[in-house]
């Protein structure tokens, strides 16, 4: 039997993170508790924080997708993508159709990796670690793709201003073709393992409320803004990368909680695998890269016979493209919400300015607010569904 | 839209729907009135942009969505350098962390914050990184007993003067 001092103990300042394996990289909370109660919780960013945004302003411009990749590191292709389209938007080139198609069946295999993780380390949380197990093990897949066509699993650097690298192979066709056959059935078990588990449930449901209201007063976007029942989505919004020509459904839901955001997520992977089809079905030959010289580089073989293809390829390699003056902001649907590039452009071959506005920012800023009064058990849970990247936090 | 008095339009740019600037003394109220009035109810982003020319001065900027159409909106406010701007996150608490980024970047004060303090960088940084006139530095690389000091980055180069 307690005693009354024990009952009313005194609080207690506890420190979760920054290396804590479940705060999803190196993200510090200084917690405040009663017993197990959250007082107040105070996150503290800035261990990843490289100065990414400092350093593209002495970069050429197609060194800055290697930095951006970097930024939020799980889904690589979403930075390059949004940061490419700021920078076409500027020049005004239209990228071929081929490399947009290319660049959404990256784009949404790697929402599906990034989901894949998520959900894998999500549930190791709470010690289901076979889910982890099916998450990573098919997440593997996805890289072994990215891998056969770009050369590098995580960080692609697969776009060009203009277009993208490299052609699919028929390597990679036909991998792709089968992993699309194999994955509702995982998804499948994936969802059967959890959807109507008893522990995933109650650990899950009515944890972590975040209304429409509270995500348009804290900034939030992505899964956390549609959980709460708002169909905010840029891929419907502002289409970019021939968005809407393909037909998918945005998934909302209307609780709020982190089952609701688990749901959302799980149906987004869904909508991607199906984004991924209609691209690849709609995929024609043709030129992957806009034959405009002063931006794109000329192919291998021209600069066999033409002296003009090698100043450009010498210009392009040396000194990089000069996009003409403006500022211009671009944003893509990432899997964490809205990334957004303002760019500043002063003519000359670096950015001004890049601003690089990442969701999770927003995210990890809100657990403030959200995390008082949960259980310092239910905290793990909160985090996991805000599903915050470090490293584009800090950038 | 009607305009309200603090508000001047800016030259349409393709990515925004709309571009405004305002003086630094009218922010709370122009974004006030564009979140009541014209449901500009949901702010993406607050930022900055340093300039060393003509003459230093920051730009703060402040994008807004629209909860209806998602119409973008840009809002721009010039301030000098030590100049102090009113902070926004009583009309979005969202808008705290970033105004902190804000400071720590570019050495931004905002009145009112309710904790002004470094957000990415540590507590004993010198200087605001994101001003155009900080330098790139490379840290060398420490072995024992073998400090050098840091050296400029030589790719950079701002192109000014002081």
């Amino acid at each position: 039997m307690a005693t009354k001092t024990e009952q009313h103990s005194s609080v207690l300042e506890l420190n979760l993170g920054p290396q804590h394996p479940s705060t999803h990289g190196v993200l510090r909370l200084k917690l405040k508790i009663d017993g197990e109660k959250v007082l107040s919780a105070e996150p503290v960013i800035g261990y990843l924080h490289t100065g990414i945004e400092k350093e593209c302003e002495s970069r050429s411009y197609q060194q800055i997708f290697t930095l951006v990749d970097r930024a939020d590191y799980l889904s690589a292709p979403f930075s390059e993508q949004v940061f490419a389209d700021a920078v076409e938007h500027l020049i005004g080139l239209e990228v071929p159709e081929r490399a947009q198609h290319l660049r959404v069946i990256l784009m949404e295999l790697s929402r599906i990796t990034s989901h894949l993780l998520w959900l894998g380390t999500s549930a190791l949380e709470l010690n289901m670690s076979s889910v982890f197990m099916y998450c990573f093990a098919e997440r593997e897949k996805i890289l072994s793709l990215f891998e056969e066509i770009s050369g590098a699993r995580m960080f692609p650097s697969y776009w060009r201003i203009g277009g993208v690298a490299h052609d699919t192979t028929p390597a990679f066709e036909a991998t792709l073709q089968q992993w699309m056959r194999a994955f509702p059935a995982l998804w499948k078990e994936l969802d059967g393992l959890l959807t109507d588990n008893y522990v995933w449930c109650s650990r899950t449901q009515g944890i972590g409320l975040i209304d429409r209201q509270m995500c348009l007063d804290l900034m939030a976007t992505g899964p956390v803004l549609r959980a709460a029942g708002e169909p905010y989505d840029l891929r419907k919004i502002t289409p970019y990368s021939g968005y809407e020509r393909y037909t998918f459904s945005v998934p909302t839901r209307k609780e709020g909680d982190s089952y609701a955001r688990y749901l959302v997520r799980m149906e987004e992977m869904r909508e991607s695998l199906s984004i991924v089809e209609q691209a690849f079905q709609a995929m024609r030959p043709g030129p992957i890269l806009h034959p405009n010289r002063k931006f794109t580089l000329p192919p291998r073989e021209e600069l066999v016979y033409s002296m003009e293809a090698v100043i450009h390829q010498f210009k392009l390699t040396s000194r990089g493209i000069e996009p003409p003056r403006g500022t211009v902001y671009r944003s893509v649907e990432s899997p964490r919400g809205e990334l957004g590039h303002y760019l500043v452009s002063d003519g000359s071959h670096h950015p001004y300015r890049l601003r690089i506005r990442d969701p999770s920012f927003a995210h990890v800023a809100l657990l403030e607010r959200i995390l008082p009064g949960l259980f310092l058990s239910d905290v793990v849970v909160v985090i996991a569904s805000m599903d915050p990247i470090l490293g584009g936090v800090d950038r | 839209m009607t305009l309200h008095p603090s508000l001047r339009e800016d030259p349409p740019n393709g990515s925004f729907g709309a571009r405004f600037r305002c003086s630094p003394q009218d922010l709370v109220q122009a974004l006030l009135f564009l979140k009541e009035q014209h449901m500009y109810s949901m702010l993406v982003d607050v930022t900055a942009v340093d300039f060393l020319a003509p003459h230093c001065h920051t730009d703060l900027l402040y994008l807004l969505r629209r909860a209806d159409s998602w119409n973008t909106l840009l809002l721009t406010t010039s301030i000098s350098r030590h100049q102090a701007v009113a902070s926004i996150s009583s009309l979005w608490p969202g808008a705290a962390a970033y105004e902190r980024e804000v400071y720590d970047l570019f050495g931004v004060q905002f009145a009112n914050h309710p904790k002004l303090t470094r957000i990415l960088l540590p507590d004993d940084w010198v200087g605001h990184p994101l001003r155009r006139d900080h330098p790139l530095v490379e840290e060398p690389v420490l072995f024992k007993n073998d400090v050098q000091p840091k050296i400029p980055s030589e790719i950079l180069d701002y192109g000014h003067k002081d």
